[in-house]
């Protein structure tokens, strides 16, 4: 569970990223998180883990304290919380099992992660990560050689090698074009029902952030505006969050 | 045929004036270099009258003794040694110094300045200083030169391997941090993938370097033939010197072309 309590970010270069948000994510809940570029969806994603540091307020995460956490701790809450980037954020010049297995990171002692002989258990919980993306044949392919979509099904294979029961997504699939793009959310949706995740996904297309999520919170100038389900949230709602009307852009198909 | 134009526009800037600083320092220098000759009594004339003198030097340099080349051939190995050894040792210890003089993988900003001051301290000696120093210190040999060369490379090595390690792609580091990796970690599992062509390179680079350098610090007892030219030369022997020179431009060169197609492959 995830629970925000009047939570602010203030960045610093004066720029205000979350301003009093209060929120709770139940476990196994697919939150999907929409708004424009600048309301603070990558901000609320990524104070989740510490990436960004709250400046006041109280954050947690399966009741260990997010805010105030020294780096020892951090680490430990990150241990249980994996991330999926954009730009996908995979070494490109390394396999794509090492890749997955940074998603390992923090169960292995630094010595074995210095030399590069991971555990006979991890390589094979990389493995079997790969299996569930359905590119375990690419294990020993260089990520650079992947097209984009079979990059971020990389990154998301290592997010289930770290065998974390939170799973932020910040923009998953800007970088993607359309099919990938809902290949790659069908993936995330999927794969979290099996494995019980909670995630956390920023998108900024209705449409998908209509079909995937379970529910939806929208955000406009660092804060709050909409929390309900997909049912509930219209085009009217969407304006709302928007703060003006919808174009051909907000949606990612026709 | 002139055309005369009548029309006045506005009027035209005048040129900037004489440009005083730039004419006063272009004097200084001038007035310098004068100096520096007239203190030194710089003069070209035993170019011309002292010729004759170096006749015999001239025609024993044009008689090289090549079978001495071989007859030194333990000499030869020695210094290709000194240079793979201090090679390995110095960009080995350069990985680790580079780690903790770029702000991306040093653990805090005051290890991060006193690595990059003890490298830049480390850099500013020349290698015959270093060769110098530690000659005195252990004695000649290929030790003293070993030594002379790992500060040496560990100086270069560190600064740009540091340099490639600030320009790396940090979304990989985010993703380490993001799944609990620690620092050694991040830089192990993420940095190293992405600068290991470059650091490789260097490298290799350096042990360029390190076939002339050590030659260098030879010449003043780091062993290798670097000595056997020292030796030489004291012995007035050119025609042995001679085709030392030569062979030792056809080593350097063919190393440098074989370390370059190497690293032509690796980036």
């Amino acid at each position: 569970m995830i629970t925000f309590s009047d939570v602010r970010v203030t960045y610093p270069n004066g720029v205000r990223g979350l301003d009093g948000v209060d929120l709770t994510i139940p476990d196994g809940e697919f939150v999907v998180v929409v708004g424009l570029s600048g309301a603070g969806k990558s901000t609320l994603v990524r104070t989740v883990n510490g990436l960004v540091p709250v400046t006041s307020g109280r954050l947690e995460v399966d009741g260990r304290r997010v805010d105030g956490a020294g780096r020892r701790e951090l680490r430990a809450i990150r241990a249980g919380v994996g991330m999926i980037f954009q730009s996908f954020n995979l070494v490109k010049r390394a396999s794509v099992l090492d890749n997955v297995l940074m998603g390992r990171l923090h169960d292995t002692p630094t010595w074995r992660s210095v030399l590069g002989v991971p555990r006979a258990a991890d390589r094979e919980l990389a493995f079997a990560a790969l299996e569930r993306v359905g590119i375990v044949e690419k294990a020993y392919t260089r990520a650079s050689e992947l097209s984009g979509g079979q990059q971020q099904r990389v990154a998301i294979a290592r997010v289930i090698a770290q065998q974390a029961g939170v799973v932020l997504a910040d923009e998953p699939v800007a970088s993607l074009d359309p099919p990938t793009a809902n290949q790659v959310l069908r993936d995330l949706k999927r794969i979290g029902g099996e494995l019980g995740h909670t995630t956390v996904v920023n998108l900024h297309f209705l449409d998908m952030a209509r079909r995937y999520a379970d529910r939806i919170i929208g955000m406009r100038a660092g804060a709050v505006v909409f929390d309900g389900s997909a049912e509930q949230a219209d085009d009217a709602v969407f304006e709302e969050i928007y703060g003006r009307s919808l174009t051909a852009d907000d949606v990612l198909l026709r | 045929m002139t055309t005369t134009t009548t029309t006045t526009t506005t009027p035209r800037p005048a040129p900037p004036g004489v440009r005083w600083p730039l004419v006063g320092g272009v004097a200084v220098a001038l007035a310098v270099t004068v100096w520096a000759a007239l203190g030194i009594e710089f003069t070209l004339a035993p170019l011309f009258t002292d010729t004759l003198r170096g006749q015999r030097i001239i025609a024993q340099f044009l008689d090289p003794d090549w079978s001495y080349v071989v007859r030194v051939l333990p000499a030869w190995v020695e210094t290709l040694s000194i240079a793979v050894v201090a090679s390995v040792v110095g960009c080995v210890l350069a990985l680790g110094a580079a780690m903790l003089a770029s702000r991306v993988t040093a653990p805090g900003t005051v290890v991060y300045q006193l690595a990059k001051a003890v490298l830049s301290v480390v850099r500013s000696l020349p290698d015959i200083a270093y060769g110098l120093l530690f000659v005195a210190a252990v004695g000649t040999g290929a030790l003293g030169g070993i030594m002379a060369l790992v500060l040496f490379n560990l100086g270069i090595a560190a600064k740009l391997t540091a340099e490639t390690i600030d320009a790396v792609d940090p979304g990989p580091l985010e993703a380490a941090d993001a799944a609990g990796g620690n620092r050694v970690q991040r830089a192990a599992r993420a940095v190293f993938p992405q600068i290991a062509p470059s650091y490789l390179s260097y490298c290799l680079y350096v042990f360029e370097l390190n076939i002339r350098a050590s030659v260098v610090i030879g010449l003043v007892g780091g062993g290798g033939i670097g000595n056997v030219i020292s030796v030489e030369l004291s012995r007035f022997r050119y025609d042995r010197l001679a085709a030392l020179v030569v062979a030792l431009f056809v080593v350097v060169f063919a190393i440098d072309q074989l370390s370059r197609a190497v690293r032509r492959r690796l980036v």
